[in-house]
């Protein structure tokens, strides 16, 4: 569905963001871009829909050159990034203005979900606060129908009954033939729903793996001392003890940490990489 | 599917610009029609004592002074399109093409600007003289000096410096209004002063040797080749304004954000 | 000592669907919820709601027909049973009464709560069973 191949970007001479970076993204998956800040998770959104062109390389996005923009790709996709713009209309003007460019659009759909996320369709955009509008910007993105949906922090600023609605809303709209990739700091809010690891650190791609694939190489542990465990790739500290990162010798099956496995991909990316690139 | 030009497309896009804009759009016209009012009311003496027999209309200045009040209102719609990063984010991901956006533009900027500043004075102009003979109870004849040349050029003008705008805005990241306004100058010196000097000065010295020094003024004047030559670098600027618009297509369909 | 570590996401959904097989909730030949239902119920992803119908479909607790949905299987709360009795007997329980020896607790006392536990319980699983889709 998205193919990033050898693609080098840099917004300028001094800060290259990627070099060489290959990634290939399939339908029927919610993907969750992992990265620090400045990682670039933003950049890779951008570039998948031809916001920002690779310097190098190509990025190819359902089919087509990402960079040319072309309105068939266009229409086919919904990019909700972390500040957007809404303009100071009553909702329906804005569905109305707006939703004529997606030919699969639903109204009925749209209308859903407002009612999920409680907010009077009558509302003028301006008096709502920056979460109502991002739950707008949501309800009207996944009622696009778009087979590409592109996240960026989509749960900052959403209340906590939000969160769960949101969540709600994801696992009823995904499906085989739909990607959906979310990029977050807030991992915790989008874990059960993620199945799809991407995670960006200097300049390139550390993991890029399917959860049940995660689980399978690794077993995340929360255990009193920490021993001298060949094992173990990554521990961290907590209230109930320590939180160990390890490989996962004896096929375990295990709850996946995704907190816990940033960390440690962050702090020991050799280990990872020497993990997920042996088979 | 036709990624080029679509008809819908573009009529949506329309429709959608007309529909978050027409507040300004409207408010402009009327700033515009009070304009024009106010330029014919200078035009004409006022005094009562007098008997005029012409009302006067100055086409000149109420055409070049109201295209320029034009230009900036559009200039400021379009600016309200696209001013933040946000914005642009919302403009360029629309799913619509490139030559698409560029005719809405173009739309609003020409055919638009140019109807609404014919409508402004078809409005004001009978208006005004109507209650200029009701006010001295008298018929005048209107007086319009015929000036079409120079308001060929006044329209030329304004349309290239209007390309050059939208093109600045397109160019620069930051501070795209200033730094627009100080190529602007740039242009201008390069396009009547500097390419005029360098022809005659290094490329055509035909004469220039003569006196070790060169008179640049006298040459064109009194020769009919130096005179074809700076007629013909004149003619220059008035492409721009088609060199701005193709570059203008090829900015915003190579647009990074 | 190690902690009860959680265990993956698909396996905690199929142990609550065990636990409904077990307390009557789900009988047989009823027609569980389909994955996007249970999905959007439990907010998770439907990929992974998959993954655990066919992990109970392997164990024969479930099975599909075809274009209609995914069934309680006969027999599904013996297999239940015997899938959950042992890891109980061979993990939980010694703990437990590590836990009772620990504490000194008196056996007696242990056996007396545990007659009045199930007499509530027994209570509680009736009303369930009466009252089918209550949750």
């Amino acid at each position: 569905m998205i193919t990033l191949n050898n693609v080098s970007f840099a917004y300028s001479k001094k800060k290259e963001v990627f070099s060489n970076l290959n990634l290939t993204l399939q339908p029927g998956s919610i993907y969750g871009l992992l990265g620090k800040n400045g990682a670039g998770k933003t950049t890779l959104l951008k570039m998948m829909c031809g916001l920002a062109t690779p310097s190098s390389g190509s990025c190819t996005t359902l089919g087509e050159k990402a960079a040319r923009k072309n309105p068939s790709l266009m229409r086919e996709l919904f990019f909700l990034p972390e500040e957007f713009y809404m303009p100071d209309m009553r909702i329906k003007k804005f569905v109305s203005l707006n939703a004529p460019f997606y030919p699969e659009f639903d109204l009925n759909q749209f209308h859903r979900y407002l009612d999920e996320f409680e907010i009077n369709p009558d509302s003028r955009l301006r008096s709502l606060s920056y979460g109502e509008k991002k739950k707008v910007m949501i309800g009207f993105g996944i009622a696009t129908n778009t087979k590409l949906l592109l996240f960026d922090e989509p749960t900052n600023g959403l209340d906590i009954p939000s969160k769960r609605q949101f969540r709600r809303i994801m696992a009823s709209i995904a499906n085989e033939d739909k990607c959906i990739i979310i990029s977050t700091h807030q991992v915790r809010d989008l874990e059960t729903l993620i199945d799809h690891l991407v995670i960006l650190h200097n300049n390139h791609i550390l993991l890029n793996e399917n959860v049940g694939v995660i689980t399978q190489k690794l077993c995340f542990k929360t255990v009193q001392t920490v021993g001298n465990d060949q094992g173990i790739i990554y521990s961290e500290s907590s209230l109930k003890g320590h939180n160990i990162l390890l490989k996962n010798a004896e096929q375990e099956d295990s709850q996946l940490d995704m907190e816990l496995l940033f960390n440690g991909v962050q702090q020991c990316p050799e280990k990872i990489n020497h993990l997920f690139n042996l088979n | 599917m036709n990624n080029i030009f679509s008809a819908k497309r573009f009529a949506l896009l329309v429709r959608k610009q007309w529909l978050e804009n027409y507040l300004l759009l409207i408010g402009s016209f009327i700033v515009l029609v009070a304009f024009d009012f106010f330029v014919l009311y200078q035009n004409n003496d006022w005094d009562a004592n007098r008997k005029p027999s012409y009302f006067h209309f100055n086409i000149s200045a109420a055409y070049i002074l109201s295209l320029g009040v034009c230009s900036v209102f559009i200039l400021l719609t379009y600016f309200r399109i696209i001013n933040t990063h946000t914005k642009q984010i919302a403009y360029y991901t629309q799913p619509t093409s490139t030559l698409e956006k560029l005719a809405a533009i173009f739309l609003f900027m020409v055919p638009v600007m140019l109807i609404a500043f014919g409508a402004a004075l078809s409005i004001s102009v009978p208006v005004m003289h109507s209650a200029y003979d009701s006010f001295y109870h008298t018929t005048t004849t209107l007086f319009a000096k015929d000036e079409a040349a120079t308001m060929k050029d006044a329209i030329l003008v304004f349309l290239t410096l209007q390309a050059l705008i939208l093109l600045g805005m397109h160019t620069f990241k930051r501070y795209a209004i200033v730094k627009t306004f100080i190529a602007i100058i740039i242009l201008f010196f390069l396009f009547f002063y500097a390419l005029p000097g360098v022809t005659f000065n290094w490329i055509l010295p035909i004469e220039g040797f003569r006196n070790g020094s060169f008179d640049t003024i006298s040459y064109m004047r009194n020769h009919e080749y130096g005179q074809m030559v700076y007629k013909g670098i004149l003619y220059l600027p008035s492409y721009l304004v088609y060199v701005c618009w193709f570059a203008l297509y090829f900015k915003m369909k190579e647009k990074q954000l | 000592m190690e902690f009860k570590d959680k265990h993956s996401i698909y396996i905690q959904i199929a142990d609550r669907v065990c636990e409904k097989i077990l307390l009557g909730t789900f009988k047989e030949e009823d027609k569980i919820p389909s994955t996007r239902e249970m999905a959007i119920e439990l907010e998770v992803n439907p990929n992974t709601v998959i993954r655990t119908y066919e992990y109970l479909e392997q164990k024969e607790i479930i099975y599909n027909r075809r274009g209609i949905g995914y069934f309680i299987a006969a027999n599904a709360k013996q297999k239940v049973m015997e899938t959950l009795q042992n890891p109980f007997l061979e993990n939980t329980l010694p703990e437990i009464f590590k836990t009772i020896l620990l504490l000194e607790i008196d056996f007696k006392d242990v056996t007396a709560r545990f007659e009045h536990y199930k007499a509530g319980f027994q209570n509680e699983t009736n009303k369930n069973v009466d009252a089918p889709g209550h949750e």
